[in-house]
């Protein structure tokens, strides 16, 4: 059914280097150089690199904030400097201010009506979104008083308010608490189960690692490395095994397993102990029940 | 079937009034709840203020001061409005990067633009509505006051009926009369220059302190270019450096003193409709460049 | 950068465009008296300080007027007439075209503050306080004057001058030429004062009585004067002085008795109109 027309990739990006003149002076500054890279449509795709290298400036070339000074960027094949292209994307900033004085409800309102949405189909997508990012308790409050993981998810709201078939996350949980943050990774899940594309940067490697399909590592301006994610993590030549209620003389079998093989082949037993759950599942297991925003739904 | 083939590829308006609604509603209503409308709470001080000060020589000067006070205010108002509203309308956006989240959805930058003027000039023309409803109920018990007393004073001094209807006339002439009102619209076109220019500032300018200042600055300036020009077209300099400064003002410049007609307005002279016309039209085209120039900048800027 | 360049020389093809109708529209508002020739009179400036002076540009220049007005009344309750004289001047200099200003200034220092130094001003010697009488009702006078140059065709300008004219500072031409202005002028006169505002016929009456009391131009001013008592007498015109008058006229022009009006004036009166057009005859 697909097969009659290839589907334009979510976003291309070619060959695209980007130089910001620094006023007053001679020198210039090259933040991306000659970048390529490609989402395809329905694929969660990671960049991620260290603060300033370039991850940003990519993505707002890619939304037509700013012009690239060499090369192209498009979404779903129209160039992004068309306003046009704007119609199939959602955008959430690093940590976005919306108007303060406006209610939740209120601002979806009016980024729906930006999209060209009104009446009811306008009111059915508030109540779905709200539904979504599970803020309906707080739609009339006032974004000024929202919390910062309350925002981010408001701010999801917004981005997907036309329904569009990419969404853009800049360092969607930064500054935000575990349970918030776990809250935006089910969203993005969510939004990947529904075939929509996103593209997302972040520097916490654990984050892009859950979520993404595809990652690319940007640093000084270079996309240095790309390609799927169990690719490029994967140790080939290491196995893991984990056990659930192993006795101290199985343990001491395997170990004995390993060391006699050791010999022969070049097995080497790199590691024996308890798996340690990572800080975020910790710190989530200790505090379920007691944040109220926190849903099981994973 | 997922969400993303179900999503056909929309339509797109090049130009939509809706989307310049939505912006020019979203401003208005941040301004508002901004409190900005506490500021009538002074200016029923003022004007209320204004009715308590009694001359025993002229009840014309008692009406004039109503009048100067409360044009006077609505000028102060209006103006700080456009210049400060407006100066903080892109930098915060910018700032708080509600401007990303604007600009990536499918929203013009003129529109954009265009948008935020409109919801300042909407909050400027309500605040100049309602001081206006007040003024004028203020205006009109002073003047009923002084003219129970004048008639009073005059059948006691057995003036003849002719000479109190003449009189009373004469206070109506100078209390209530629909010419006020072209005053309040000429305040208003010069606060939708006003505002313009300060829109056109900080599409431009590093920080709102800047914009503000500037315009300000081309604010007062503006009321003199009319001098400047006369200079300039008068032949009346002879230095050269005289000469391009006067040049440059008239041409950099606008002209607000030509909106100044509160003042003959409350000396009670009629604006006859075609002045006002030709105002309004005046209004309409700077409006127009000034945005176009605006906008000029703003589609290349990097956000 | 280039942008903002090219931006700003858009600016100035628009300013160069602007111009003349700007011009034309700023000298329309000067005619039909809405604004002042270019702004303001530049020495303004030196006289209500510069904040005051931005503030006159900005289109504060009736309320910095009233503001001034409302001072200068503080003052002239003090009896401080110099303060008084210079407030006034700068209301005046703000709103030309208002002549309640200016007959505000005038009658401050050619009436009030002229009698001050006449009657009140007890430290000076009487030489002094009578020249200072003169020197101020001869300023009351410029100040009319003044406020009549920028109002020619004001009820409130003439009329006022007339009266000082009259009582004031004693001018029997002035008063003539003034009435006259009023009469040729008569549907043009701008009805600004709250004063009641007479008919034509009246200013006619006083015209006549001074024209009689003046007699120049070999007779013709009697003559002239003479017509308009009989006009007005015969458009039914009964006044006190109007009779004596044409009775005095009749008897200096040797009328017929059955040609003479039937009403009398009383004898002392008539003795005294007598006097006074006799005593009108050019030297």
């Amino acid at each position: 059914m697909m097969a009659m027309m290839e589907p334009a990739p979510a976003v291309t990006v070619e060959n695209l280097t980007k130089v910001f003149p620094l006023p007053l002076r001679r020198e210039k500054v090259v933040a991306v150089r000659d970048l390529s890279l490609t989402v395809a449509a329905g694929e969660v795709y990671g960049l991620i690199g260290p603060n300033g290298s370039g991850k940003s400036t990519t993505m707002k070339v890619i939304l037509g904030l700013i012009k690239p000074t060499r090369g192209r960027t498009a979404i779903f094949g129209k160039d992004s400097r068309e306003v046009d292209s704007r119609q199939d994307v959602g955008f959430l900033p690093e940590n976005p201010y919306f108007y303060k004085y406006l209610s939740g409800e209120e601002t979806l309102a009016f980024y729906g009506r930006l999209c060209g949405l009104s009446g009811k189909a306008l009111r059915d997508r508030i109540q779905e979104l709200l539904e979504l990012v599970d803020l309906t308790h707080a739609r009339d409050r006032r974004l000024g008083g929202y919390s910062k993981g309350m925002l981010q998810r408001i701010g999801l709201a917004q981005a997907l308010v036309q329904s569009p078939r990419l969404v853009v996350l800049d360092e969607p949980t930064a500054g935000v608490d575990p349970a918030g943050s776990r809250k935006i990774r089910d969203l993005i899940f969510e939004l990947k189960e529904r075939g929509i594309s996103v593209i997302l940067s972040s520097h916490l490697l654990e984050q892009v690692q859950e979520v993404c399909d595809r990652v690319g590592i940007i640093f000084k301006g270079d996309l240095v490395r790309e390609g799927r994610l169990e690719d490029l993590i994967a140790i080939e030549d290491q196995t893991e095994i984990i056990l659930e209620g192993a006795s101290p003389e199985l343990i001491e079998k395997i170990r004995a397993l390993a060391a006699e093989e050791a010999g022969k082949s070049g097995t080497k037993l790199v590691s024996l102990g308890r798996p340690r759950t990572t800080l975020e599942r910790l710190f989530l297991q200790e505090t379920k029940g007691e944040t109220k925003d926190e849903p099981e739904k994973r | 079937m997922t969400e993303a083939q179900a999503s056909p590829s929309r339509t797109h308006a090049i130009f939509s009034p809706t989307r310049i609604w939505a912006l020019a509603r979203v401003t208005f209503t941040q301004l508002v709840r901004m409190k900005v409308f506490y500021f009538m709470l002074i200016f029923c001080a003022v004007v209320i203020g204004a009715t308590f000060i009694f001359l025993e020589y002229s009840f014309e000067e008692e009406l004039k001061l109503i009048k100067d006070v409360s044009l006077g205010a609505m000028q102060l108002f209006a103006t700080i409005f456009a210049i400060v509203g407006t100066a903080l309308l892109l930098p915060r956006d910018l700032e708080d990067r509600t401007l990303y989240t604007i600009l990536c959805k499918p929203v013009p930058r003129l529109e954009y633009l265009l948008g935020k003027l409109l919801g300042v000039l909407l909050l400027i023309a309500i605040s100049l509505v309602l001081m206006d409803v007040l003024f004028t109920a203020v205006l009109f018990a002073k003047q009923s006051a002084i003219a129970a007393r004048t008639e009073e004073a005059l059948a006691l001094k057995g003036a003849s009926e002719l000479e109190i209807a003449r009189t009373l006339e004469i206070i109506a002439k100078q209390g209530v009369t629909w010419n006020l009102l072209n005053g309040v619209a000429a305040i208003f076109m010069k606060s939708c220059v006003a505002a313009a220019v300060a829109l056109m500032v900080s599409t431009f300018a590093s920080s709102t302190l800047f914009t503000i200042i500037v315009s300000f600055v081309v604010y007062f300036v503006g009321h003199i270019q009319a001098l400047a020009r006369d200079f300039w077209l008068g032949g009346m300099i002879t230095d050269t450096v005289e000469r391009l400064i006067a040049v440059v003002v008239s041409l950099l410049f606008p002209d607000f003193q030509l909106f100044n007609i509160v003042d003959g307005v409350v000396a009670g002279e009629p604006v006859p409709l075609l002045t006002m016309a030709k105002l309004a039209g005046l209004t309409l085209v700077y409006l127009a460049v000034y945005n176009f120039a605006a906008f000029f900048v703003f589609a290349d800027k990097e956000l | 950068m280039k942008r903002v360049a090219l931006a700003i020389l858009t600016l100035a093809l628009f300013g160069a465009a602007r111009l003349k109708v700007e011009q034309a529209l700023s000298e329309e508002l000067v005619a039909e008296r809405l604004q002042l020739n270019t702004g303001l009179d530049l020495s303004v400036r030196d006289q209500v300080g510069q904040n005051a002076f931005v503030a006159a540009f900005g289109g504060f220049r009736s309320l910095m007027a009233s503001l001034i007005s409302l001072e200068a009344y503080g003052e002239w309750r003090f009896q401080n007439w110099g303060k008084v004289d210079s407030l006034d001047a700068i209301a005046t200099k703000l709103m030309p075209h208002s002549p309640h200003y200016w007959d505000l200034h005038a009658s401050h220092v050619g009436y009030d503050a002229a009698s001050f130094y006449l009657y009140e001003a007890s430290n000076l010697s009487k030489t002094m306080r009578e020249d200072l009488f003169a020197e101020y009702v001869d300023k009351g006078q410029a100040i009319y004057d003044e406020g009549l140059r920028n109002n020619p065709l004001s009820w409130k300008m003439i009329y006022r001058t007339m009266e000082y004219v009259r009582k004031r500072r004693p001018d029997r031409d002035r008063y003539i030429s003034l009435a006259r202005l009023l009469l040729d002028n008569w549907g043009e006169i701008r009805d600004d004062d709250p004063v009641f505002r007479p008919t034509p016929d009246w200013i006619e009456r006083f015209l006549a009585y001074e024209l009689a009391r003046r007699n120049g131009n070999d007779g013709a001013d009697h003559a002239e004067a003479y017509a308009l008592l009989k006009k007005r007498y015969a458009e039914g015109d009964r006044q006190g002085t109007l009779i004596t008058m044409l009775n005095a006229f009749e008897i200096l022009n040797q009328v017929p008795e059955d040609q003479r009006i039937p009403e009398r004036a009383e004898a002392k009166f008539l003795t005294q109109a007598l006097k006074d057009l006799r005593g009108a005859e050019p030297k």
